[in-house]
């Protein structure tokens, strides 16, 4: 059992991961000095679509989404869910990957291979999954005051390069977002991933879990925005790694110039909270829908089936953009508002019927 | 138990191969820290050329006298080719270490290259995983193959010299602003607005200049580099040039905070005023339709320098504050016609424009409409170590 505050802090940096990452230029590029409204439309969305989620949790207390699947439509369909999550679970933890190693790559390790970092950190997070839930949300507790921390001291102390001009013209197009709707999806959509561990939660996680989006939303508007202000947009939507970039040309003095190996720490940690949920949820489905015993075999399997997963996903950043801009929406939409919201219809149509039945 | 504690050191044994030390180790003998760099376009062929200044390592004050202290603090490399890569490929040729860009505390740009256009060099630099782009950028009056390989005095290194003296002059002279990086270029050429960076240039050589001989003359004039006024650029290519009076004004204009010196009419002759800018505020406004910006500056005013005459009632203190909010204003009002004049939007009223209304039509031609309203408004808060002037009569006030 994991407490509520577990759950919360996980969902929030689950949703952190790797939208630090990858979506901070693109966001600023499309809506310019307003781009940080971005994520709260996102976030508003992402927790409509988690009070799908709740409803449907809530619904069979106790059973995971896979469960819940196979409940109502029946083993046959119920596994077809079920295996299409697993393969959303891994597909996801593999882009992670790559983002993370296409990051590290690309600025403080360009000569370690890709596939050291994807398969260390499987390695590592096979680990944490296989002792189960506790390990996962107590780990992240106690990581997040320590990533938490540091971030946003060394965005504090960027801030002596901020400039008001850089905002304006401010409130021009609030709307942008429904312009670009893959930001509807990435990354609020992805956190259905935290409902494969609701069953593990102590009760009343709902608020917690619609907390922990809108904690998430909040900080990436305002990493977004402190983004804006301090490289302007134009250079913000043109650097890959703007909060990188940020906090680089923070000189503290004659002494501190180099705190961006620091923050680099606290991404991929991130990163990693990200990979351990979406390994559990993967490992959770495999153990739901084959009903099995062991752990470290499947842990072994979707170690190899990810680290393949992530080398293989995309060549390049650049397709990872395009991929992004033109799929996510539709992909998570898919599996985490359609489906979910099909379950629930099903699981509220036999309970409506089978009341009819026994009321005659 | 013992299978899970197996497991673990296992896990931990093997994490050591994600350790910077793995593949990515660094050794710093194995690096050469590049102090500063400069760049050069020859506009005819289109060849780049690169210097890079690097630190010795063998170098140093204490080290006087022990084998390597009669060395030079730096060594220039100097390296050419068809585009920025291929002329920075080419130091391997002569420098036996990786070269290590991120401390580098300047980076010069010869006025040619300059006049040309910068855009090849700024995204260069920004496509670079390992450099950065807040470094100051100073522009080169004549050759800046001569002023990558001069000495500067007192400073170990001649980028910690000029990095030194941009921040004094902008402190104590206002000569100089903290808005002059290349981020700073590349950020307001995006946005269509005018810059002005310092420029460098090198002072008369005596004797042998190639080497550290020239440290042994006690004419420091002579023999190494000076900060000379200041390089307009437009959209990433110097347009012009501006002295060094009028880059006060620029710089007050602009919001820049520091002190500086001015010579004030006041009553039937002049006083020395020492002034300090706490920032400038822009305002826009619309009068018949037209744009009317109005910039508010503030300033302090100490009696620091006022060998000329000392307020001693409230009225001689409302009197000397007026006459330098009078005599400044006129000053900023006459720079900004005159360099308006010429077309160039130092005020960046355009980017004013741009932000503050921007569903305007012809931006352009509403700013070169724009009406401009300077207001000074100073306080005397700062005195000098006396509180009345010794009054003899040797000597001019």
């Amino acid at each position: 059992m994991i407490s509520r505050g577990q759950y919360y802090l996980l969902t929030v940096n689950y949703t952190l991961g790797t939208t630090l990452f990858v979506t901070i230029n693109a966001m600023i590029g499309e809506a310019g000095p307003d781009a940080w409204m971005m994520p709260l439309w996102a976030g508003i969305t992402g927790m409509l679509a988690a009070l799908i989620w709740i409803a449907l949790l809530r619904s069979a207390p106790g059973r995971s989404p896979v469960e819940i699947a196979r409940d109502a439509w029946g083993p046959a369909a119920g596994a077809v869910v079920g295996i299409l999550y697993l393969a959303v679970f891994c597909v996801t933890a593999a882009w992670a990957l790559r983002n993370l190693s296409d990051f590290m790559n690309m600025t403080i390790m360009p000569r370690t291979p890709p596939s050291m970092f994807h398969i260390m950190f499987l390695f590592v997070a096979g680990y944490a999954v296989a002792q189960g839930s506790e390990t996962v949300g107590r780990l992240n507790a106690v990581a997040t005051p320590f990533l938490a921390g540091p971030f946003w001291i060394s965005l504090a102390l960027a801030t002596a390069d901020w400039d008001w001009e850089r905002l304006e013209p401010a409130f021009r197009d609030p709307w942008a977002i429904f312009r670009f709707p893959s930001h509807l999806g990435f990354p609020f959509l992805e956190a259905f991933a935290m409902t494969m561990l609701w069953p593990k939660v102590r009760s009343g996680a709902a608020g917690a879990l619609v907390l922990g989006i809108a904690s998430a939303a909040l900080s990436i508007s305002l990493v977004v925005f402190m983004v804006t202000g301090l490289l302007g947009p134009e250079r913000a939507a043109r650097i890959n790694y703007p909060i990188y970039t940020v906090v680089q040309e923070v000189e503290f003095g004659k002494a501190l110039v180099n705190i961006h190996s620091v923050l680099t720490v606290i991404l991929i940690t991130l990163i990693f909270v990200k990979l351990l949920v979406l390994l559990y949820a993967a490992c959770e489905t495999i153990s739901q829908l084959f009903r099995t015993s062991s752990r470290w075999p499947h842990l072994l399997a979707l170690g190899i089936l990810i680290s393949a997963g992530a080398v293989s996903i995309y060549e390049n950043p650049i397709q990872n953009r395009i991929l992004n801009n033109r799929y996510t929406f539709i992909y998570d939409g898919f599996y985490a508002v359609l489906i979910p919201a099909l379950l629930l219809a099903t699981v509220r149509l036999r309970r409506a019927l089978a009341g009819r039945s026994r009321r005659r | 138990m013992i299978r899970r504690k197996a497991a673990a050191a296992a896990v931990l044994a093997l994490s050591a191969a994600l350790m910077a030390s793995c593949w990515d180790k660094i050794e710093l003998n194995e690096l050469t820290l590049v102090s500063m760099a400069g760049l050069d376009r020859d506009p005819e062929s289109g060849i780049y050329t690169i210097w890079l200044q690097v630190i010795n390592p063998a170098s140093g004050a204490s080290a006087k006298g022990t084998p390597g202290g009669e060395q030079s603090p730096v060594y220039t490399y100097e390296a050419s080719g068809s585009s920025l890569a291929e002329a920075h490929l080419k130091f391997y040729h002569l420098i036996p270490r990786k070269t290590f860009i991120h401390h580098a505390k300047a980076v010069l740009i010869s006025e040619r290259a300059a006049r040309q256009g910068m855009k090849d060099f700024m995204n260069f630099s920004e496509l670079q995983p390992d450099a950065r782009t807040s470094i100051p950028l100073l522009v080169v009056e004549g050759s800046i193959d001569e002023v990558m390989r001069t000495f500067t005095p007192l400073e170990r290194t001649p980028s910690e010299s000029l990095a030194s003296r941009l921040e004094l002059l902008n402190e104590y002279a206002l000569r100089s602003a903290r808005r002059i990086e290349l981020r700073d270029v590349i950020e307001r050429s995006e946005r269509d607005e005018w810059i002005v960076l310092p420029i460098a240039a090198a002072t008369p050589k005596t004797g042998n200049f190639n080497s550290w001989d020239s440290d042994a003359s006690i004419d420091a004039n002579r023999n190494q580099l000076r900060i000379n006024g200041g390089a307009v650029i437009r959209n990433y290519r110097m347009v012009g040039r501006l002295g060094e009076d009028d880059l006060v004004l620029y710089h007050l204009l602009d919001g820049e905070r520091g002190r500086f010196v001015r010579r004030i009419p006041f009553r039937d002759g002049h006083v020395t005023a020492s002034l300090e800018s706490r920032g400038a505020k822009r305002r826009l406004a619309w009068e018949n339709g037209r744009p009317v910006v109005r910039i508010r500056l503030r300033l302090n005013l100490s009696t620091l320098a006022m060998k000329e005459f000392h307020p001693q009632t409230l009225e001689d203190i409302r009197e000397l504050e007026s006459a330098v909010n009078q005599a400044l204003a006129g000053e900023l009002a006459a720079f900004a016609d005159r360099t308006r004049a010429k077309g160039w939007d130092l005020l960046r009223i355009g980017s004013l424009l741009r932000r503050k209304a921007p569903k305007l039509a012809n931006p352009g031609q509403a700013a070169a409409d724009a009406k401009i309203r300077i207001e000074v408004k100073t306080r005397l808060t700062g005195m000098g170590n006396l509180s009345r002037l010794y009054e003899g009569t040797g000597g001019t006030p």
